[in-house]
């Protein structure tokens, strides 16, 4: 139920104190992790988890609005792409998206292997180094700005509780065009962060990229916030190549462009 | 459409249809999308303040409800907790990034609340869980309820929640973990 890892707070998370803030989102990344590996491991917890999430449905329920009417059809053309062939079935697909084969895929922006250029593997000062550095705020910044000290907070607690998954490794390089970036890989996770990007460009946008098999999986679109971005990437498959391309806004279904950054696992 | 059983029916359905896009049935999907659309994009919106946005993080979200709807697991929540979980998520996540360049006013956000969902009707589709919500909502004590709705709709994390209303951190995970409980007490969420 507890964790006593190294937390803002230096205050171990209880994970039972925290559910209904887990539930509405209002958890950081350590937090959320904590509290996810307490609920699954302890049946009373999870039934209870459960009924505050139903409740946090109904408030997002109450709040249904009528979306833009053409943007159905635009997702129902994306899945299309990426459903199985017709005629074949896979009821037991964990993935459907990753049967097949993505025709979209940019050939030149496929990894060769063995695909570590650019790559730090992981040593054991390395994690230091990228969060006193590279996210470097010192505590009087953090006072007086509580909300970027959050961010980065949260991009910390995001990579020191990564980096204590099993398997984890760090891996880190250059972005073209500026910046530094810096993930941690991990089976089913991947938490990506960057600093000092320029600005990409009008109607331009950083995307996130995974690998899978040949082809790359976007993982969404990045929005940068005082030249930095995070996210967390999960997949049913070991995350072990990431990449960001700059793409027009809203993202590309496939990389269109050369990546600005690749980083990759051993 | 607002009696208990209609609602089991309901989810029941939307489980299914869940279950039968994670094997690659497009149709079953497009009714997925045309059942949780509009709480999906109204989160969003809520959240984010910002149509296009909101728009824009809709698509990821149903692509993203498409790819993994296998991971749905129905003994652990109905599908429609599973995608309104996705939507903030998603929401909050997107909201957390580009908050140092937005202004917001979250404190007139709360106060208008209730009023919003009564006002705005014509952009709104009416469910019956907004009245049941707003109902409910009032049963919380007015630092619960403003607790819980900075949290949820402004994406603030409990510790955000504290120093926006100076208060101890304590104190303001009791107030979100009493008022969300009351909340689904009230709302006889399981």
């Amino acid at each position: 139920m507890t964790s006593h890892a190294n937390h803002p707070d230096d205050e171990p998370v209880n994970a039972h104190d925290l559910l209904a803030a887990w539930a509405l989102d209002a958890v950081d990344d350590h937090e959320r992790s904590v509290v996810e590996r307490a609920i699954a491991a302890d049946p009373e917890l999870a039934l209870e988890a459960r009924g505050l999430r139903e409740t946090t449905a109904l408030l997002a329920g109450s709040v249904a609005a009528a979306p833009p009417p053409a943007l159905r059809a635009d997702v129902l053309a994306i899945i299309a792409r990426e459903a199985p062939r017709s005629g074949e079935s896979h009821p037991t697909a964990p993935l459907p998206s990753h049967e097949v084969e993505d025709t979209n895929a940019h050939p030149a922006f496929v990894t060769p292997k063995p695909r570590r250029h650019g790559v730090a593997r992981w040593q054991s000062f390395a994690l230091a180094a990228v969060v006193a550095g590279a996210l470097a705020v010192p505590t009087t910044l953090a006072i007086q700005n509580d909300q970027r000290a959050t961010q980065v907070e949260q991009q910390m607690s995001a990579l020191e509780s990564a980096m204590r998954q099993p398997g984890a490794q760090l891996v880190q390089g250059d972005v073209a065009g500026g910046g530094i970036a810096a993930a941690v890989l991990t089976d089913g996770e991947a938490v990506f962060t960057a600093s000092d990007l320029p600005d990409p460009g009008d109607g331009l946008t950083y995307q996130l990229w995974r690998q899978d098999g040949d082809h790359m999986v976007s993982a969404g679109t990045l929005a940068l916030n005082d030249g930095r971005v995070s996210a967390t990437v999960s997949a049913e498959v070991p995350v072990d190549v990431l990449a960001v391309s700059i793409e027009p806004e809203g993202g590309s279904d496939a990389p269109t462009t050369d990546p600005v950054i690749v980083l990759a696992g051993i | 459409m607002t009696t208990s059983a209609t609602s089991h029916d309901d989810a029941a359905r939307l489980a299914s249809l869940l279950r039968a896009s994670a094997d690659g049935d497009q149709a079953a999907f497009a009714q997925v999308y045309d059942a949780a659309s509009p709480m999906v994009y109204g989160t969003c919106l809520r959240v984010l303040r910002d149509p296009d946005l909101a728009a824009e993080t809709l698509q990821d979200v149903m692509l993203e409800a498409w790819r993994t709807a296998a991971a749905f697991d129905a003994d652990r929540g109905s599908a429609k907790a599973w995608l309104a979980t996705m939507a903030h998520r998603r929401a909050v996540d997107r909201v957390r990034s580009v908050q140092a360049t937005r202004t917001r006013d979250e404190q007139d956000a709360v106060r208008s609340y209730v009023r919003e969902v009564d006002e705005v009707s014509d952009e709104v589709l009416r469910r019956a869980d907004a009245d049941r919500v707003a109902h409910c909502m009032q049963g919380l004590t007015d630092t619960q309820r403003e607790s819980v709705l900075l949290a949820y709709w402004e994406g603030l994390t409990y510790r955000e929640v504290a120093d926006r209303l100076a208060a101890a951190l304590p104190t303001v995970k009791s107030r979100i973990r009493d008022g969300l409980t009351r909340l689904r007490l009230c709302l006889g969420a399981r």
